[in-house]
């Protein structure tokens, strides 16, 4: 496969998550673009396919968590679990004519913008191939995060992240320790607590966790969905619409937050008698500040015993001894690290340069920056889907996705009106977006809310992760291409495309 | 977003008591304007208020704009009818944003309301409009620059007096139904086989804005209303009716009609749609010509 010419193509999607194959749906129905999606991974859905752990589900409902475009009647569940939206994606991929632009096993290794003939470069392990536009949907929750934790590598047993569960470890029978309190460690614990001999949770901060209520579709329900015109539509505008009210919980509408911090307390409370644990259990945050945590099986599992909580992190191993960092001392067989993502500084940012050679990485030095949350000043013809301040505390990133992919065939669209070949933002517009983003955020809790989290970038205290506002202000906003702030220009030497 | 945009930054709502003509009126002011764009002023629907009908709305709209909501003494208007409260919103727009163009935003009764102020007072030139009404520059009282009317009550219909009457009678011999009734004629059926929303308190309004809506016709003087105006029809509404909302949008000369799947109650049923219909529209008033059928977000 390795040839010297590369592989020439109008457009390349870095991914087949959620984002590249949204973006492949509508370029193959919409288009007569040529395309190709590269991924890494033997398969396609990102997340979905790389997160297999015992629990593993989503906590927006699962008719807003798939395309508006691919509605589906039949969803089991209120919350679809990850294996679900898995097979959704891979239906998806299937029955919309992808597979013939998929190249797995394709790990994109750098891509560089080459001004003489404006093209984007890239070398991949299958090897190179050459577009004119470049869309990265990459993911920020793909890059699992290790801590550094004395003694890991030495540790007597199987060690392995939430996102790359070894199914290989026979639990039954086994200490298990589980780092960390975020929405997988949570959903995790208590699932493994069924087989395993023992679970402990190294819990450094506490989480909000509120009740789950999730539920089945009945066949009637499904049916309905099916054959009454119109009614997928209608529930998934109500769920949207509830999801949305959710928003200010983060703004800090003094009456809201209340409300959300007494479900949640009170949810503890309901489930947790013991003062002592639940004292543990209860955050010295403001409510919101990192997500909030969706489970009905949580606390009774460490309120039985199921699992054991360990108030403070994991401080060093050695052998099967790991020591926390109260002193408290466990011996363990097996140890999972639900420790998170790379999400402020994406790893695809070091392999990227645009004009004048630069890193985007470098261009983010200080924190993720783009115009409508997908263009970057310095990278013609460069689109990031689900990058800069596209994410959501509080609805469905499909909808900021599908956002995103409607902003970007605009402005293909309007390259072809303006009979141009190259599309670049000018730094003035991604500056002023920037600071409106900047304003926004002030008064969020994710600011404000006396927490660290992984939305906000530490080496400038900016929140770069979250859309700081509703759902359908990005929509507003991002969702139709707007020429204003970009310059377009010729390929300066003519391409056969 | 503008750059403009970035400078203004919001306040939290403070209550204030204005007094009109010796009358109190209590009204919430939130948010800043240091780019000058227009105020929005909110008048809340039968049997509600400030804090009940716009508990979402007021806080979240004044992170980008100055909001102010009024809530009008009814009662105090019984004798001078409609007229009556016009001069009392007159009176509080004097005290608290004098000399602004406003834009009005009134739900229910309160639209009756929003569309009588609009009908008597100067517009601000529009060059949109099809007939464009002299703004008169001795008039001391307020322009309107765009409105706003959220299922709305224009005139009232046989229906209309039917659930006045019906509500008069079993608040004399059956108070405790009364709370059953309201539950029952403010949400849909959608929303309260979902929820079981509080019943609500007795208003000191209540029974003068039923009046009002049993009575009010405002057919004659629609056609002064040349403002661009966005009309909300819910379409689960029991109380106002959609059709009244419907045929409303066609009898303005530039009004734009969008839907939402709700009933009366829409600022709670649907807190965030209503918002993101009106942060729009105030931002963007003519971006859809007058007539057009504004489509409903398909998320
Ligand atoms: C456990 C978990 C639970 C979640 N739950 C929710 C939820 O409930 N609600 C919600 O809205 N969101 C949730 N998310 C966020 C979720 O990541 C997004 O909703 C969505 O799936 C992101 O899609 P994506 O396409 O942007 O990224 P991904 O799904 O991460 O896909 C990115 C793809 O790019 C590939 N890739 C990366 N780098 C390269 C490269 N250099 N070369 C080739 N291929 C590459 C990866 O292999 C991957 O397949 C959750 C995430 C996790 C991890």
């Amino acid at each position: 496969m390795i040839g010297l010419q590369p592989v020439e193509v109008d457009t390349i999607i870095v991914g087949s998550g959620m984002g590249g194959l949204g973006m492949g749906i509508r370029l193959a129905r919409e288009t007569e673009r040529s395309f190709l999606i590269l991924e890494r991974a033997h398969d396609v859905g990102g997340t979905w396919r790389d997160n297999t752990y015992p629990g593993v589900a989503c906590d927006i409902p699962s008719h807003l968590y798939s395309f508006s475009y691919r509605t589906k009647s039949d969803w089991g569940q209120f919350y679809a679990d990850g294996a679900q939206i898995h097979r959704y994606l891979q239906d998806a991929a299937r029955q919309e004519g992808l597979l013939p632009h998929l190249r797995f096993g394709t790990d994109v290794r750098q891509m560089r913008w080459q001004p003489d003939v404006a093209r984007w470069q890239l070398d991949t392990t299958t090897g190179s191939y050459r577009c004119r536009v470049l869309i990265i949907a990459a993911g920020r929750l793909s890059e699992p995060r290790i801590p550094e934790i004395p003694g890991l590598t030495g540790f007597a047993g199987p060690v392995f992240h939430s996102s790359a569960w070894d199914h290989s470890v026979e639990l039954a029978g086994q200490r298990v320790g589980v780092v960390g309190t975020g929405a997988s460690a949570i959903q995790i614990a208590p699932n493994i607590a069924r087989v395993a001999e023992s679970v402990v949770l190294f819990q450094r901060t506490a989480a909000y966790v509120v009740p789950r209520a999730d539920r089945t579709y009945s066949d009637a329900e499904m049916r309905l969905l099916a054959q009454v015109p119109g009614e997928i539509e209608r529930l998934r505008s109500q769920l949207f619409w509830e999801a949305e009210a959710g928003f200010a919980k983060r703004v800090g509408l003094p009456a809201a937050v209340a409300e959300f911090r007494d479900v949640a307390l009170g949810h503890l409370a309901s489930q947790v008698s013991d003062p002592e644990l639940r004292a543990r259990l209860t955050p010295s945050y403001e409510i919101g500040c990192k997500r909030v945590v969706l489970s009905d099986e949580f606390y009774p599992a460490l309120s039985t015993g199921a699992v054991a909580l360990e108030p403070s992190a994991l401080d060093s191993l050695h052998s099967h001894r790991a020591t926390a960092a109260s002193g408290a001392e466990y011996e363990l067989d097996v140890l999972v690290l639900a420790t998170g993502f790379h999400t402020t500084q994406p790893p695809f940012a070091t392999r990227v340069f645009g004009r004048e050679g630069i890193a985007l990485s470098d261009r983010w030095s200080r924190g993720m920056v783009a115009h409508a949350s997908t263009t970057v000043a310095g990278f013609p013809n460069l689109f990031v889907i689900d990058g800069p301040n596209a994410s959501l505390g509080h609805n469905s990133a499909v909808h900021m996705i599908e956002t995103q992919i409607g902003f970007i065939l605009g402005a293909l669209d309007h390259l072809e009106l303006v009979n141009a070949d190259v599309l670049e933002v000018g730094r003035e517009a991604e500056d002023a977006w920037m600071s409106e983003i900047d304003r926004r955020s002030a008064s969020t809790v994710w600011l404000t809310g006396g927490c660290s989290s992984w939305y906000v970038d530490d080496r400038s205290d900016r929140l770069t992760l979250l859309w700081p506002d509703f759902a359908f202000a990005f929509r507003d906003e991002v969702g139709t291409f707007d020429p204003r702030g970009y310059r377009v220009s010729r390929a300066p030497v003519a391409v056969a495309h | 977003m503008s750059a403009a945009a970035a400078a203004v930054a919001a306040t939290g709502p403070t209550a204030q008591t204005v007094i009109v003509e010796g009358v109190p009126v209590h009204c919430t002011l939130a948010g800043s304007d240091p780019n000058g764009s227009d105020p929005v002023v909110l008048l809340p629907g039968v049997g509600g208020t400030t804090a009940s009908d716009f508990e979402f709305l007021l806080p979240l709209l004044a992170r980008t704009r100055r909001v102010l909501a009024v809530d009008l003494f009814y009662g105090a208007a019984e004798a001078t009818g409609l007229d009556g409260l016009l001069d009392q919103l007159a009176g509080v727009l004097r005290q608290v944003l004098p000399g602004r163009t406003v834009i009005l935003v009134g739900f229910s009764v309160g639209a009756t309301v929003a569309a009588a102020f609009t009908a008597r007072n100067p517009t601000a030139p529009n060059p949109t409009a099809p007939n464009p009404t002299a703004p008169n520059p001795t008039a001391p009282n307020h322009s309107v620059a765009s409105l706003v009317l959220v299922t709305p009550v224009p005139r009232a219909s046989n229906r209309h007096r039917m659930l006045a009457a019906l509500r008069s009678d079993i608040s004399v011999n059956h108070p405790e139904a009364l709370r059953s009734l309201d539950l029952f004629s403010a949400y849909s059926s959608t929303f309260l086989q979902l929820n079981s929303p509080e019943p609500f308190l007795p208003g000191a309004n209540t029974v003068a804005q039923l009046h009002l809506f049993a009575t009010c016709d405002l057919t004659a003087v629609l056609p002064q209303i040349t403002v661009p105006t966005l009309v909300v029809g819910c379409t689960k509404d029991d109380l106002a009716g959609v059709e009244a909302a419907r045929l409303l949008f066609a009898s303005l000369p530039d009004a734009r009609y969008t839907e939402i799947d709700s009933g009366h109650a829409v600022f709670v049923e649907r807190p965030a749609e209503i918002l993101a219909i009106i942060r729009e529209f105030v931002s963007h008033p003519v971006s859809h010509p007058a007539g057009s059928m504004l489509e409903a977000a398909r998320p």
